[in-house]
């Protein structure tokens, strides 16, 4: 009895002990999870995962799939173009996927709240309050 | 600033304003044509001559903590060393590994530059950090300062009022043991194996094999440590612990001064260090100063090392900043970059030795 | 006036500065009081020291009721621990409430900035002793009592929320392990990046804010009903002190129990509100209408995570021991200017003392009657169209996300992540809060875990015989357990009946 309430505690391996309890609970739960789902199967005949939830109804592609990409460009951008530049553009073409058109009030708006956003947050942040920038 | 900062709520309020947004745009690019005009204006005369120090330059440090002796030490001589070299300094507390990494992506003009402890060179000899982060692999900057505080403590009631007496303590008393609160991979780790291997020597291992450790991470974690009793002896330093070994502290938290690692007693504090004390490790009295360095990258070029030399001499010079300095009792130790390479290296060699016969943590942990 | 005598026009007028630049950090998501105080450290070099304290004490009362703003009106919590406002003050803007919840959380906020700061006038000596009593093994349990808020919060499937929780704790133990330097749980590729882990300002940020826009993306970004709802021409704000007639219990609990936690050295201040939150819930007569826009859970959060103020203060001016991160950089301003925090600094610098209790009272005033008279104003976020809020958030959250650990582009990477990943758990039911929870708590629920076996030499009996402390404390797990598992079935059968 002792032997099972007592942990082999080794220097070394003092960052192994804990995950695996977790890893172990986490198992554990997994299956749980899963012979829910195989029961509720079997009674009901509806699977877990029906696309209709995975999808909301007027899925839009173009907005979603534009902007996630958009977001991963932006790092990259930082990198090459610096900050200022980079989120320039990064906001300009964000706000303009999410309202979804381009015209002159678009664009108009855009650019203001792209400039406007850039040059405050340099310069409050990076300059007054000494911020490192990416 | 206020005004500044009311600039920016009314930004976050735009979307009401729709009627304005023509107004604003046309401020806007206005100002930014003024602040492009003055960024031009800026870096035009930085950059027509090269070899010049940047307008800003980024201190990363290898700690985390904003309130500990790297980030004190950093602080301070940045704020005297941006004047001098006439830039802007901004200290960084991003921790070693990061810091490591920021410094290898650093571009050679300088305007990122480390500074740290031995723990630098400490850390890859322990295996807390790659070995590709090793001295050789940076160019190595003037030494800065010292920290000659560290040292180990234990409670008010303790049977044993230094070091050495602590080892002589556990040869008179064959039932006990001694447990050491230390961080691994860092400076309290080779302060410790020092004390271990000289315990060793003098007493043999029955005596050594009664001296266990409980590593654990920040100060505050080995302050714990001892009042929970889980630890007898603890890691710490005067700026850190100090005030917890003054007379009116109550009984429970107090603690008391074992000895310094430092080559010097510090002004001020009846502290004995440990060559006084008699530790000796291979036969030579065992001092270890805390030392603050420079690291930049290993293309930098020479006119920046040079200039940052020179500064920091005139700074190290400057009283109002070993005044600053001496308020967390640390001192100036200037050691040119021209020598401070070979001084370094030569420094972990000794550490070496020591490594190389101290016990491993998993023999003497619980 | 003695409080002039102390603190002078000048640290007035820089009190008053902090809670303003305080409240600006803590509203946008992204920024936090922690940073606030971090950019201000060196600037309060040049200070006097009772100056620098006014600053700094300001930016942190404002830093941590900002928090509240984003959280209420767009779902994201501004600072860690406004994370349980958002489950009922974001309900409360949905149905046009926005401005009354801010009131509310308002209103909370300084009577929990009040209590602790009594609290901590009064008692601090004697209980940072009590709080460096509390023994490895006590610390773990409380976290785990912490960790009981998933079974009460856990939407529809128990299983689904102690999944969420626990797939938190997983990925929130990716990196080192501080004693002995060795990475577990890391991918090689990363190795370097996930040195330190995952930072969780960058993760907590993404999750929410990230998250929602992809979300909001995927939908068309279609403005929502509540941004259609005039406040002007619909009932007023509704609010009135009226409201906390009948919440005195719940706001000397939350604000006991914020005050508690935020004193324990280690126990991060999230931990305040998340306990207060799950304790509101529990010995609430409504406890269905937790998560629905209920004032009260509201009120719990808000009041608790100001409370850990005054309590987090206790353990670093009795003793010198920071209570969580912000306290931390707060002893640097100490250190900066010589001033040595130990367990005499209250006995020893007398005026010190009471200039910080007076910085308190004067931030929280302060506070109140800016956050009070601004809020109509910040109400107005929400009728922002999205498509212009939202770049402005992300660019917002970039920015505080290098700028957490100082400049690190991997956090940024983090919150882009941990954003799509967000997108992706709302579609596949994994729960956001009890992930977030989980993370948050996962690598303190390790460390004590490991500190308590490593005084016991591996024995886990330690947990259940370190002393009397301990069993009190399995004793509160266990009732929060039994009232929240309980709880919840008691509602499935009331909402069942119902809809029979």
């Amino acid at each position: 009895m002792k032997d099972l309430l007592t942990l082999e505690m080794s220097y070394s391996e003092y960052h192994l002990i804990f995950p695996k309890i977790v890893l172990i609970a986490l198992g554990i739960t997994i299956l749980m999870l899963i012979g829910r789902f195989v029961l509720k199967f079997i009674r009901e005949r509806k699977g877990f995962i029906s696309m209709k939830r995975l999808l909301s109804s007027d899925f839009n592609r173009l907005k979603f799939f534009a902007s996630l990409g958009l977001l991963f460009v932006y790092p990259l951008l930082m990198n090459g173009l610096g900050f200022v530049i980079s989120t320039v553009i990064f906001m300009i073409v964000l706000t303009l996927i999410l309202m979804g058109r381009v015209n002159k009030k678009a664009l108009m708006v855009s650019v203001t709240n792209s400039l406007t956003t850039t040059i405050v947050v340099w310069y409050v942040f990076g300059r007054v309050f000494d911020i490192t920038l990416p | 600033m206020l005004l500044l900062s009311s600039a920016l709520l009314k930004a976050l309020k735009i979307g009401e304003e729709w009627c304005v947004m023509k107004k604003i745009l046309v401020v806007v690019l206005i100002s930014i044509l003024a602040l492009v005009l003055a960024a031009c204006g800026s870096s035009t005369s930085g950059s027509e001559n090269s070899g010049e120090i940047p307008d800003r330059v980024r201190v990363v440090i290898g700690s985390t903590s904003t309130g500990g002796d790297t980030f004190q030490n950093a602080e301070a001589a940045s704020r005297y060393l941006e004047d001098e070299m006439s830039t802007n300094m901004k200290v960084d507390a991003i921790g070693g590994v990061q810091a490591f990494d920021e410094l290898s992506k650093a571009k050679d003009d300088g305007s990122t530059v480390m500074f740290f402890h031995d723990m630098a060179y400490l850390g890859v000899e322990y295996g807390a950090f790659n070995e590709e982060n090793k001295l050789e692999n940076w160019e190595i900057g003037p030494v800065v300062s010292i920290n000659p505080g560290n040292a180990f403590l234990t409670s008010g009631d303790a049977p044993y009022d230094t070091m050495a007496e602590s080892a002589e303590w556990l040869s008179e008393n064959p039932d006990e043991t001694v447990t050491v609160a230390i961080q691994a991979g860092g400076v309290s780790e080779i302060i410790f194996d020092g004390y271990y291997l000289w315990a060793k020597e003098e007493f043999g291992t029955e005596v050594s094999d009664r001296i266990k450790v409980y590593v654990t991470g920040s100060q505050e974690d080995k302050n714990q440590a001892l009042w929970d009793g889980n630890a007898d002896i603890i890691h710490g330093s005067i700026g850190a612990n100090a005030e917890f070994t003054k007379e009116e502290v109550e009984d429970k938290v107090k603690m008391k001064f074992l000895g310094l690692s430092a080559s010097e007693r510090v002004e001020g504090y009846d502290i004995p260090t440990f060559a006084e004390q008699g530790i000796t490790v291979n036969g030579e009295e065992f001092t270890f100063d805390k030392e603050f360095f420079y690291l930049m990258p290993k293309d930098i070029e020479d006119s920046y090392v040079e200039q940052l030399d020179q500064s920091l001499e005139e700074v190290v010079s400057n009283e109002s900043y070993q005044e600053d300095l001496s308020k967390n009792a640390y001192i100036t130790n200037y050691i040119s970059a021209e020598e401070s390479t070979d001084y370094l290296l030569e420094k972990r060699e000794e550490v070496n030795k020591i490594i190389e016969q101290a016990p491993d943590l998993d023999d003497i942990s619980h | 006036m003695e409080i002039l005598g102390v603190l002078g026009p000048t640290s007035i007028l820089l009190c008053f500065l902090g809670v303003f630049i305080g409240m600006i950090f803590g509203t946008i998501p992204g920024m936090t009081a922690t940073m606030a105080i971090a950019i201000f450290l060196p600037i309060t070099y040049s200070l006097e020291m009772i100056d620098s304290i006014g600053l700094l004490i300001g930016l942190y009362v404002g830093g941590i009721s900002g928090g509240l703003v984003p959280a209420t009106l767009l779902n994201i919590p501004g600072t860690p621990s406004s994370l349980c406002t958002t489950f009922d003050g974001y309900p409360m803007t949905q149905n046009g409430e926005g401005e009354k919840a801010l009131k509310v959380g308002i209103t909370a906020s300084i009577i929990g900035g009040f209590f602790s700061l009594l609290i901590l006038y009064f008692c601090a000596p004697f209980l940072a002793s009590v709080a460096i009593d509390f023994s490895a093994v006590d610390k773990f349990l409380i976290i785990i009592f912490a960790l009981t808020i998933i079974a009460s919060i856990s939407q529809g499937s128990l299983l689904g929320g102690m999944f969420s929780g626990l797939l938190g704790i997983f990925i929130s133990l990716m990196g080192i392990f501080p004693d002995n330097n060795e990475l577990r749980l890391v991918p090689g590729f990363w190795e370097e990046e996930l040195y330190y882990g995952f930072t969780l300002l960058p993760v907590l940020i993404g999750l929410f804010a990230i998250g929602q826009m992809l979300k909001e993306a995927e939908e068309g970004m279609k403005p929502a009903a509540h941004q259609d709802i005039d406040l002007k021409k619909g009932k007023k704000s509704g609010f009135s002190f009226g409201i906390f007639r009948k919440q005195g219990v719940n706001l000397v609990r939350s604000s006991v129990l914020g005050t508690f936690v935020g004193m324990l050295p280690g126990v991060g201040g999230s931990a305040a509100s998340i306990t207060a939150y799950s304790q509101a819930k529990n010995f609430s007569k409504q406890p269905e209408k937790f998560g629905k826009g209920e004032p009260e859970g509201l009120i719990s959060s808000e009041s608790a995570n100001n409370g850990l103020i005054g309590g987090a203060l206790i353990p670093l001016l009795s003793l010198g021991i920071p209570g969580d991160s912000t306290t931390a950089i707060l002893i640097g301003a100490f250190l900066l200017q010589g001033i040595e925090v130990g367990p005499l600094f209250i006995t020893s610098n007398p005026d010190l003392w009471n200039g910080i209790i007076y910085a308190l009272i004067v931030a929280n005033i302060v506070m109140f009657i800016l956050m009070f008279f601004s809020i109509k104003y910040f109400a107005k976020i929400v009728y922002i169209p999205k498509y212009i809020i939202f770049p402005i958030i992300v660019v917002m959250c970039v920015v505080g996300s290098y700028a957490i650990n100082n400049g690190v582009m991997f956090d940024v990477w983090t919150l882009l992540l941990f954003g799509l990943a967000g997108y992706i758990f709302m579609k596949i039911g994994i729960q956001i809060p009890p992930f977030l929870i989980g993370f948050i708590l996962g690598a303190q629920c390790e460390k004590y875990f490991i500190d308590s076996l490593k005084g016991s030499n591996g024995e886990l009996t330690v947990f259940f015989t370190d002393g009397p402390m301990a069993v009190f404390l399995w004793v509160l797990i266990l009732l929060a357990l039994g009232y929240s598992l309980f709880g919840n079935k008691k509602n499935k059968k009331n909402i069942n009946q119902e809809a029979a």
